[in-house]
């Protein structure tokens, strides 16, 4: 099953994207959290037939990816799936609405080619923006501004948990279909004879390791949260990056 | 049936946002009063099983396709549904930023549609429904199914309601819902089996993993104050969210006003009402329950577009000209 | 002094599945002094692990008596006990649960209310008892096997423990990680009690060896007298030391070890 052993490269890939040296990295997490937030607000605030604005919105995710050395071939296959799924919604928009907006010579754009573009458009830059977010902040520094924004210590412990052994687990489910595959060749899923035993398997080994994380963690005095990293000080260049962006959304959708 | 961010509007976000923080608001609360240090560690741990299992392609006999896991009734079964909640926002939310599964914005929306009913309708209303009597193996098998089916039949409903309701397709709501229903249905069938094929191996080898086992009946009794929150829930996101595609036809006091006066409202003159007028276009956030719509200048005429394009190629090549020169002068 | 001091010690795992009841430890007593370095050797399934988690309160003590550091292993003196006694699991994985290697080692410091500088101090100091300094910012998931074993190391270290516990330290290291091992294991000054199958590993690092038998109780003696008899190890599920048993070999006429 190859697309688990692409799940972790691609895990591995954005990993070493955010650690890297780059000026988008060192921000502050929270700046690029909340930029990222009213960015997306922004973006889906806008009317459907709204292209020219949509459009501009655009400058921001291109922008960054430039100037920040962003490796924009990771996020490609990401929005093609998305845009996939968007696509699918909007497909009818161009077949039901008929309303004339722009005509070019005798061609006459209707309002549901126009929704339908503009649907497109907001999915590919929200997939970028989100995905800008995940390639310049860690998931540690990204949970350390979750906590700052009041998710509850829960939430943000169970998520680095998950986050520290998804790779564990993916590994494990990947050799575990290997074994399989090689030993029922020509198929190209689990059986349904095995569902229950392979699975199940699996679930029991990871409650027993879940177990001894506890132990591991109650004999190191866990007390119901992790202390993340160490604290990064908000800088004059993180409001000016975060307030900068925000005013420039705000101009768009207000002009 | 992970919504993207450009499939709902900001206000179906945040309503969506708002409910599934109650719903966690709720789960938060209840599991606090149990042994929580040590739920956290099982909770991290199930959640990267879950997460890494979903990528299993499961064979459906007979069909030639496959079918995968969400796992939402199955961490119920075993964490309970406050504690699978919590962990399944963990999972849509790794989702959401690593793999750009579903959008930020989105989140709340994916959390109610894949995180609340496969939890608290699947994994405690239905799960706690069939095993209040004491469990064996044809409960478990069909509490799984049914609370699967339904998890994801509300589910597909919801995704359904809140694309049309960001007024984001012109689908009309029948033709939509005979998209998303049958096909969530087949896929509901699916996970409902994987879910009782795993749950049945789990009662065989270690019975005591499952929520409720053991439990004294009374214990095991489902609130009603509990049920009635559920399904109140519910009823209320997706009334509210109905509500959207309201008639435009006067409602009764309209229509009586109507029938009286020949117009659906009454003239206010007079100081006081003047005053009050005002202060509420002022204070008004959202007037007639949307953002105040700014009329655009550029709007959507083709020079508008045109010019949008040429700020963006300039922006661009402004970019790649700063990083050059950065690049540069760096070596 | 005795760092550990176990007294008739019994423990049997109830409920298990069919209603069963499993004895595995039987009046057992022994001692550990300081800076004494203890193997604790014994075939599979006889109670080593159990005894590592008694030991650390994971497990509750059912009958007899054990005093770790001066405090009666209790309920109430879990906390105290647990920040002088480090357990380094079999599986690293399960004991390194942050993300990068600094921030594993930093947990026990953060959680105990050391100030920030402390946790560094703490954190460096620990890393270089391993010699992982270098790697201290590096993903957990990136390290090599032998890696992951002396980061296990360094979260314990991070905290002043009177007593470490190893739980199968050499599982899946290759030999160059496994002298390695050696090496650090054998420079660290606190009491130790390690249970390993590895007995050439037991016989590299400890002075002294308990054996587990199948009956549940110990046999103590120096590592040399426990790990020499071949009768006693072969009748308790064990055989000698590799390097023994290689000797012996190709020098059966004067079989110097017997």
């Amino acid at each position: 099953m190859n697309h688990i052993s692409k799940a972790i490269d691609q895990l591995h890939a954005v990993d070493n994207e955010a650690r890297s040296d780059g000026w988008l990295q060192c921000l502050h997490p929270l700046a690029k959290l909340v930029v990222t937030i009213v960015y997306l607000v922004v973006l889906v605030s806008f009317p459907k037939y709204q292209v020219a604005g949509v459009l501009l919105m655009a400058v921001y995710p291109i922008t960054l990816c430039i100037l920040g050395d962003v490796s924009v071939s990771l996020m490609w296959r990401r929005i093609w799936i998305v845009l996939l799924l968007v696509c699918f919604v909007g497909l009818f928009n161009p077949f039901i609405d008929h309303t004339p907006l722009i005509r070019i010579g005798s061609f006459t754009l209707t309002g549901g080619m126009v929704s339908f573009f503009t649907l497109m458009i907001k999915g590919c830059l929200a997939v970028m923006a989100a995905y800008l977010l995940m390639l310049t902040a860690t998931m540690e520094t990204l949970c350390h501004a979750l906590r700052k924004i009041y998710v509850p210590a829960v939430l943000v412990t169970v998520l680095m948990l998950i986050y520290r052994y998804l790779i564990v687990f993916l590994h494990e489910v990947e050799h575990m279909t290997q074994a399989y595959a090689l030993r029922a060749p020509g198929q190209r899923g689990l059986n349904i004879k095995v569902w229950g035993s392979m699975i199940g398997q699996l679930l029991l080994r990871s409650i027993d390791r879940a177990e001894t994380v506890y132990g591991s963690m109650t004999l190191r005095g866990f007390q119901g949260e992790f202390f993340t990293e160490r604290p990064q000080r908000i800088s004059h260049i993180d409001w000016l990056y975060t307030y900068g962006w925000i005013a420039f959304f705000l101009i768009l959708r207000l002009l | 049936m992970h919504m993207a961010d450009a499939l709902v509007s900001p206000v179906v976000a945040g309503t969506l946002y708002a409910c599934s923080g109650i719903a966690a608001g709720y789960a938060l609360k209840r599991i606090k009063s149990e042994d929580i240090n040590h739920k956290i560690p099982v909770m991290g741990v199930l959640g990267a099983f879950v997460f890494a299992t979903q990528m299993i392609n499961f064979t459906i006999p007979g069909t030639g396709s496959s079918g995968h896991l969400t796992g939402g009734m199955m961490l119920s079964a075993i964490l309970g549904p406050e504690a699978g909640f919590l962990t399944m926002i963990a999972i849509l939310l790794i989702q959401c930023l690593m793999f750009a599964d579903g959008g930020i914005l989105a989140l709340g929306c994916n959390i109610w549609n894949m995180g609340f009913y496969g939890c608290f309708v699947g994994g405690y209303l239905v799960w706690n429904l069939f095993m209040r009597n004491g469990f064996s193996k044809a409960k478990i098998m069909w509490a799984s199914i049914i609370g699967c089916v339904l998890s994801l039949q509300l589910g597909a409903f919801s995704v359904t309601l809140e694309t049309l309701a960001s007024g984001i397709t012109e689908l009309p709501f029948a033709a939509f819902l005979s998209f998303m229903q049958p096909i969530h249905l087949a896929i509901g069938l699916v996970e409902g089996l994987i879910t009782a094929a795993v749950l049945l191996f789990v009662y065989q080898a270690r019975p005591t993993l499952l929520c409720g086992f053991g439990e004294d009946k009374q214990d095991k009794s489902m609130k009603v104050s509990t049920v009635a929150g559920v399904i109140g829930a519910c009823a209320l996101v997706i009334g509210g969210l109905l509500s959207w595609f309201a008639s435009s036809l006067p409602d009764g006091l309209e229509w009586s006003l109507l029938k009286v006066t020949g117009s659906t409202e009454l003239d206010a003159e007079g100081g006081l009402y003047q005053w009050a007028g005002e202060a509420q276009e002022q204070v008004a956030m959202m007037p007639d329950y949307g953002f105040a719509e700014a009329e655009s200048l550029m709007g959507t005429s083709l020079a508008g577009i045109i010019g949008a394009l040429l700020v963006l190629v300039l922006c661009v090549v402004i970019s790649l000209i700063i990083n050059r020169v950065k690049h540069e002068s760096h070596q | 002094m005795n760092v550990l001091d176990i007294d008739n010690l019994s423990f049997a795992y109830e409920d298990l599945p069919g209603g069963q009841r499993k004895e595995v430890l039987r009046s057992l007593s022994f001692r550990v002094e300081e800076g004494e370095s203890v193997g604790l050797i014994g075939a599979n399934g006889v109670g080593k692990s159990t005894l590592l988690k008694l030991i650390c309160g994971l497990l509750d003590i059912q009958q007899g008596k054990m005093v770790v550091a001066g405090l009666e292993v209790c309920r109430r003196n879990l906390k105290t006990i647990r920040s002088k006694v480090g357990y380094v699991f079999q599986d690293s994985d399960s004991q390194l649960f942050m993300s990068t290697v600094y921030e594993d080692v930093a947990f026990a410091p953060r959680n105990y209310g050391l100030k920030p500088e402390e946790v560094d101090e703490a954190v460096m100091r620990a890393l270089s008892q391993v010699g992982m300094t270098e790697r201290k910012d590096r993903q957990v998931y990136r390290l090599s096997g032998g890696e992951k074993k002396l980061a296990s190391i360094a979260t314990v270290l991070a905290m002043p423990v009177s007593l470490m516990l190893m739980d199968e330290p050499t599982v899946g290291l290759d030999p160059k990680n496994r002298r390695n091992l050696i090496r650090v294991v054998n420079s660290l000054n606190c009491a130790k009690l390690v249970a390993s199958h590895d007995l050439d590993f037991i016989l590299d690092t400890c002075q002294r060896v308990v054996l587990l038998t199948y009956e549940g109780t110990v046999i103590a003696g120096t590592a040399q007298d426990i790990l020499n008899d071949q009768d006693l190890l072969e009748s308790n599920g064990l055989e000698l030391p590799l390097s023994k048993n290689y000797l012996n070999k190709i020098m059966p006429q004067t079989r110097p070890f017997d």
